[in-house]
């Protein structure tokens, strides 16, 4: 008896309290609830009064139950979303015994990602587009090896420009592995190359390799140094089996993003048709094709130095600055660096693009030929696109912001035309 | 609401005893909460194991700490802070975070810029149409309206304490609060 006069006199209590504010409860819709502070702490933490308070409500305002249930439920699945995310108990347990060890000084703070985020801070992030070809490759002035890898590139050419649906690891002239997957995984120790589920000795492997990832394709490469590389579409990567012991370098047409183990005795340099990028740190992105005029170095941090082999023009790039090399002169300035390697994340980006540059990259991802009609190859957009969707819902999403629409060719090729209204 | 203020006041006792080198003090904070402290990290990022690293650097530093650090009677405000500050440190060490894309957590809010800042905001969210890793009904928001709607709806944060948490004037709180009511509504009725 007692507790219920209790409870009657807290409802009494509350009704007085919102009248005197003048909140009128009476049409209050989904919104408006989950913006009542009261409400909001009776969902989270019930008591009984708040109970009671909601029940006497709806009796009062039946035509408001509905919004009143929505937006009740709407909250806690909120909460109940949260809730499955949970740390579980054994991860809090052994969280807290590494706590305790490192207040002892048992231990160091953990850091599973030590290297990727102590080295970014020296590490580099590229990315590199190259759209003119020069006619020549010029001879190398870094000595042997350079000399090795560019007239490897240059002797195997012909062999290089061969299309392919599937990704292929070229070993040795005879020797070549074909990779079926979306997104090959390739990893280099110091005896043998693994591929899924494929192992090859590195003695039946001649000095250079290729890896030749086609369009719709990506690959990622592990060396033995550690060093690891995403490679995108349409790319081709030539690397030494084993590096020197003075120096590691690579060449590529096309795009990758690299993290680069730290070795001060063998400093990283990736090579492309007319610059070389000499990495000073751990981590950086290069995309570099052959076929594009432009081609473009984004540093995301640490440092990189890109020469140009025709005018041995130097430039030293700083975080968030971007290189651009167009017909022999090269450019710096400051930029948002995420939008250069986020396609390593299965995203596309763009900020004021043209879209026959998106749709270019899109060609790449995709394996598909597009054809951007001249009328709006000028327009300019901006967005994200997740890679993962398909094709067509991309040429959706891109119609949705621009008017534009798309035909598909007899022959496989989709042609981007303005939109008729 | 009772509840709340007892809360509170236990926690200014709780964090005098941390502070004096009291250990259970300390190892009890952390079973308050580590809980709501991770699921306030996942909000920044899918990455648990980021999010672990961060928490335990919290405790680390505030336990190396304890004796310069000064009374509190809010504990789940001052975790949070120093989460999201440890966070941040990582995001900008990596650089690519959709935090920091989000160029409007860094803008300075005027009031009178209101009308600006809303379409702004509008603009911003077309664009973002994002479905990073997050999954249900926070997965059609931006990074900042994830803060917002988790410190509002799941904390219950008092409305000064998420202005101080997200550097903003409390009407443009209310506004992505807004915003993020309307967008998780479609997703909600679906």
């Amino acid at each position: 008896m007692k507790s219920e006069y209790k409870t009657d006199f807290v409802l009494f209590f509350i009704c007085m309290t919102f009248e005197k504010l003048n909140i009128d409860y009476t049409r209050y819709s989904f919104k408006d609830f989950l913006q009542d502070d009261y409400f909001i702490r009776s969902v989270r933490y019930p008591e009984e009064e708040t109970v009671a308070f909601w029940q006497a409500y709806l009796k009062r305002q039946p035509a408001n139950e509905k919004a009143y249930r929505s937006a009740k439920s709407f909250l806690e699945t909120l909460v109940r979303e949260e809730e499955e995310s949970a740390i579980s108990t054994s991860e809090k347990q052994t969280l807290w015994k590494e706590i305790i060890s490192i207040n002892e000084g048992k231990k160091k703070a953990r850091r599973q990602k030590i290297l990727y985020f102590a080295g970014i801070g020296v590490a580099a992030s590229v990315a590199l587009l190259i759209i003119f070809m020069l006619p020549f490759l010029r001879e190398g002035r870094f000595g042997l090896q350079e000399e090795n890898i560019l007239s490897f590139v240059e002797a195997n050419k012909d062999t290089m420009q061969q299309e392919s649906t599937t990704t292929q690891l070229l070993l040795s002239n005879k020797k070549i592995v074909t990779l079926e997957e979306e997104e090959a995984i390739i990893t280099y120790d110091s005896s043998a190359i693994h591929t899924g589920e494929k192992q090859i000795s590195k003695e039946e492997v001649a000095s250079y390799n290729r890896l030749v990832v086609p369009k719709g394709k990506r690959s990622i490469l592990t060396f033995s140094d550690g060093t690891k590389i995403w490679v995108n579409a349409s790319t081709m990567l030539v690397y030494p089996a084993e590096f020197s012991s003075d120096k590691r370098e690579i060449y590529v047409d096309g795009e990758i993003f690299l993290e680069v183990q730290p070795d001060k005795k063998r400093p990283f340099i990736v090579k492309t048709k007319e610059v070389d990028v000499q990495v000073f740190g751990t981590s950086f992105n290069v995309s570099a094709y052959e076929s594009d005029p432009v081609m473009q170095v984004v540093l995301a941090s640490g440092a990189v130095r890109v020469t140009s082999r025709e005018t041995k023009a130097e430039h030293q790039l700083h975080p968030s600055e971007k290189y651009e090399y167009v017909q022999g002169l090269g450019t710096v300035k400051k930029v948002n660096v995420y939008p250069y390697i986020s396609w390593k994340d299965g995203l596309y980006i763009y900020d004021s693009e043209r879209l026959d540059a998106i749709f270019l990259r899109l060609s790449r991802y995709y394996g598909k030929d597009i054809v951007c009609d001249s009328s709006i190859a000028a327009l300019q957009c901006s967005g994200k696109l997740d890679l993962k969707d398909s094709f067509e819902t991309l040429l959706q999403d891109i119609a949705y912001a621009v008017p534009i629409s798309y035909i598909e060719d007899g022959d496989g090729k989709i042609r981007v035309v303005k939109e008729k209204i | 609401m009772s509840d709340i203020e007892n809360r509170y006041s236990d926690d200014s006792s709780l964090w005098d005893l941390f502070l004096t080198g009291d250990e259970r003090a300390y190892s009890h904070i952390y079973d308050l909460y580590v809980h709501s402290l991770f699921c306030y990290g996942l909000r920044f990022t899918s990455d648990r194991e980021l999010v672990k690293d961060c928490v335990q650097d919290v405790f680390v530093k505030m336990h190396l700490n304890r004796k310069k650090l000064s009374p509190t009677d809010n504990i789940r405000l001052y975790l949070f802070i120093s989460l999201k500050n440890h966070l941040l440190n990582r995001f900008k060490q990596e650089q690519n975070n959709a935090y920091f894309m989000d160029e409007l957590s860094v803008l300075p809010v005027e009031p009178f810029e209101e009308e600006t800042m809303e379409d702004l905001l509008i603009m911003r969210e077309e664009e973002q149409q994002q479905k990073e890793t997050m999954a249900g009904l926070l997965a059609v928001l931006t990074p900042r309206q994830r803060e917002v709607v988790g410190y509002r709806y799941i904390d219950c944060l008092p409305m000064d304490e998420i202005c101080k948490l997200m550097d903003m004037k409390a009407q443009s709180v209310q506004n992505l609060l807004q915003r993020s009511i309307i967008k998780m509504k479609k997703k909600f009725e679906k």
